[in-house]
């Protein structure tokens, strides 16, 4: 009876061994989380460009940004002389621009210059910006000289950047498994119940009958479930 | 309990824990294996940063744009992305700011009226066939001005003496003032082509009395004609119907070295063209860069422009027409000598655009798909077929005929 019990629980201790090892090495497909992070970084959106400008003239940059990607830059008149008149500097969108350009056909856009940017150059001649596309769309970036009556050495430089953000994606895709942790954690709790069983019948006593005992001439005859008569 | 007896249970517990510690050391040590197998595929963290797999490339636009260069909108923001290109934009004053930066290396491809890179290439080209500018497009295939007058005008003898607004001496509307009025038979002194600035200035002048003419552009010519008081007297493709107005060029240089980037803008100005074909896509886009402005009236615009094939969607240069152009430049002194379109031309790029595109079949290219919730204006206009316009005058190239460019630069002069 002890040793029957004890192959039970050893029986038992291999069951809950093969749930854990099958559940360890035949896992089933399981969610792949993956973390994207989009660090900020500066893009040069409009390449370093100088140029020479007419007296009277423009020059303009046109950039296609999304809904709150950052432009940062500097645009600077080389030996500006403010005696010579005003140099303005615009951010627009597309109808503002062909507005601002004498269109064809032409309309005031609604909103006019709303989110938009419309600077006059210091006296040193360069004016740093910092802007945030309110939407998305073409913008163009314009060094408008018509009021200044020489020529102007104009320079622009200008980098483009997003705000750094994270997103997690969680997909299950067939090629991607992980452990069966339910049948790692079931087959380690039978495991244990094997043990406890196999201990069980190690240590209890054997039900064997005692192996009967000739009696001797002599020698009185013992029997243990019952007293010796008298 | 006999000694012996519990040494035997004693040895059969030693036994069985040794079996039980041989099997979970072995579990254990399994499962850890692949435990440490697994661990790599539950979990991924990628940083990433935005990159460009699009190939680069700058390019010059002569002028502010106006309401003809939609196409040119969709060319840098839409078509040219789709083919792998990132068109950085700048935009100058005028074609011959383009030509300089396009010169001075500070843009790669120009566009422009081809008449500022030919003067380019004549100026540091040589004598053994080496140009280093090569015009390979077109942007727009037709100039789109006309004579836009008062009712009180009725023909161009009422025009002797009286003020018609151009832009400025020398410009592009002063050349076709002094065209159109020569043509029809006015002598230098009865032509007076008045510089009244911009285009929205010039057409001020003309609603305010200040000028009896205005050169302007299709939209200005509707808005005027659907007001009750003007009609179009003549239109410039009406009398140099094989003019070019404005093409796509690059280096030599360039060309060499990147021809696929060449290519790929040309089939995005075809796909562009294309795209202006449909006007349901184009008014709405129009809607959205003039808001406020009539639909009806740039419907209308938008027919006159198809008949003018402004937005050739298969292309608008050839060898007649570039030979054309050429003569007409050297005729008014845009251009100091003749100088054989081979040299400074190509047609490989266009041709190869079409290969690759196909020709364009959606719609009949002079009349475009028309969106039929637009209403038709009934007027005519001269170089615009009346299957356009209900009541136009089929006028196209009737005057060209004899036209003596040289003698009328003399004129001009």
């Amino acid at each position: 009876m002890k040793t029957s019990i004890a192959v039970v629980g050893v029986i038992i201790l291999l069951i809950g061994a093969g749930l854990l090892v099958y559940g360890t090495y035949y896992p089933s497909p399981a969610a792949t989380t993956t973390t994207t992070t989009t660090t900020p970084s500066s893009v040069a959106i409009v390449p370093a460009s100088s140029r020479t400008v007419d007296a009277g003239g423009l020059w303009s940059f046109g950039i296609n940004l999304q809904k709150g990607e950052t432009v940062s830059g500097t645009a600077s008149i080389q030996g500006y002389n403010s005696s010579a008149g005003p140099v303005f500097f615009y951010i627009q969108n597309e109808s503002t621009f062909i507005y601002w350009g004498g269109c064809a056909p032409c309309a005031l856009p609604s909103g006019g210059y709303t989110g938009l940017e419309n600077y006059t150059l210091p006296s040193s001649g360069t004016y740093s910006f910092t802007w945030t596309a309110p939407y998305s769309g073409a913008f163009y970036l314009a060094f408008d000289n018509e009021n200044y009556n020489q020529k102007a050495n104009a320079n622009l430089q200008v980098t483009g950047s997003f705000p750094a953000t994270t997103s997690t994606m969680v997909s299950s895709p067939p090629s991607s498994t992980t452990p069966n942790n339910n049948l790692v954690y079931a087959g380690a709790i039978v495991m244990v119940l094997g043990i406890i069983v196999v201990a069980l019948g190690a240590m209890m006593k054997s039900g064997k009958p005692p192996a009967k005992v000739e009696p001797q001439p002599g020698v009185p005859t013992t029997n243990p479930a019952s007293p010796p008569k008298r | 309990m006999s000694y012996s007896r519990l040494r035997g249970i004693t040895r059969s517990i030693t036994i069985l824990l040794v079996v039980v510690i041989i099997i979970v050391a072995g579990v254990a040590g399994i499962a850890f294996t692949g435990a440490l197998n697994h661990s790599s595929s539950t979990s991924s963290t990628t940083t990433t940063t935005s990159t460009q797999s699009l190939q680069d490339v700058t390019m010059g636009f002569a002028g502010v744009p106006d309401v003809t260069d939609t196409p040119g909108f969709m060319l840098w923001q839409n078509f040219a992305n789709q083919l792998g290109l990132n068109i950085h934009v700048q935009y100058y004053d005028g074609d011959t700011t383009v030509a300089d930066a396009v010169v001075a290396g500070n843009v790669q491809i120009g566009e422009g009226g081809f008449q500022a890179v030919l003067a380019a290439d004549e100026t540091q080209g040589n004598s053994s066939g080496s140009y280093p500018f090569v015009v390979f497009g077109s942007y727009e295939a037709s100039n789109d001005f006309g004579l836009l007058v008062s009712n009180s005008i009725k023909n161009f003898s009422d025009l002797a003496g009286k003020p018609v607004a151009i832009s400025s001496v020398g410009s592009t509307s002063y050349i076709f003032c002094q065209l159109l009025e020569q043509n029809n038979g006015l002598s230098a002194s009865q032509i007076n082509c008045a510089p009244t600035g911009g285009t929205p200035s010039r057409y001020t002048a003309l609603l305010n009395g200040k000028v009896v003419g205005d050169i302007t552009e299709p939209f200005y010519m509707v808005a005027a004609v659907e007001s009750g008081g003007y009609h179009i007297l003549a239109t410039v493709p009406s009398v140099v119907p094989n003019l070019l107005f404005s093409t796509l060029y690059t280096s030599r240089t360039y060309m060499t070295a990147h021809p696929d980037v060449v290519l790929k803008l040309e089939e995005a100005t075809l796909l562009a063209d294309r795209w202006a074909h449909n006007e349901s896509v184009w008014v709405q886009k129009e809607q959205e860069e003039f808001p406020g402005t009539n639909a009806t009236i740039a419907g209308a615009a938008w027919k006159i422009w198809m008949a003018m094939n402004i937005w050739a969607p298969n292309g608008g240069l050839s060898t007649s027409n570039l030979n054309y152009s050429t003569n007409f430049y050297l005729g008014i002194h845009k251009v100091s000598y003749y100088l054989a379109p081979s040299y400074w031309s190509t047609l490989s790029v266009q041709s190869q655009g079409l290969q690759s595109l196909g020709n364009y079949t959606a719609c009949p290219v002079l009349v475009g798909c028309p969106d039929s919730s637009i209403p038709s204006l009934n007027f005519s206009i001269p170089g615009v077929s009346s299957a356009i316009l209900p009541g136009g005058t089929l006028a196209l190239n009737p005057s060209v005929t004899g036209w003596d460019s040289t003698s009328f630069w003399r004129s001009v002069a």
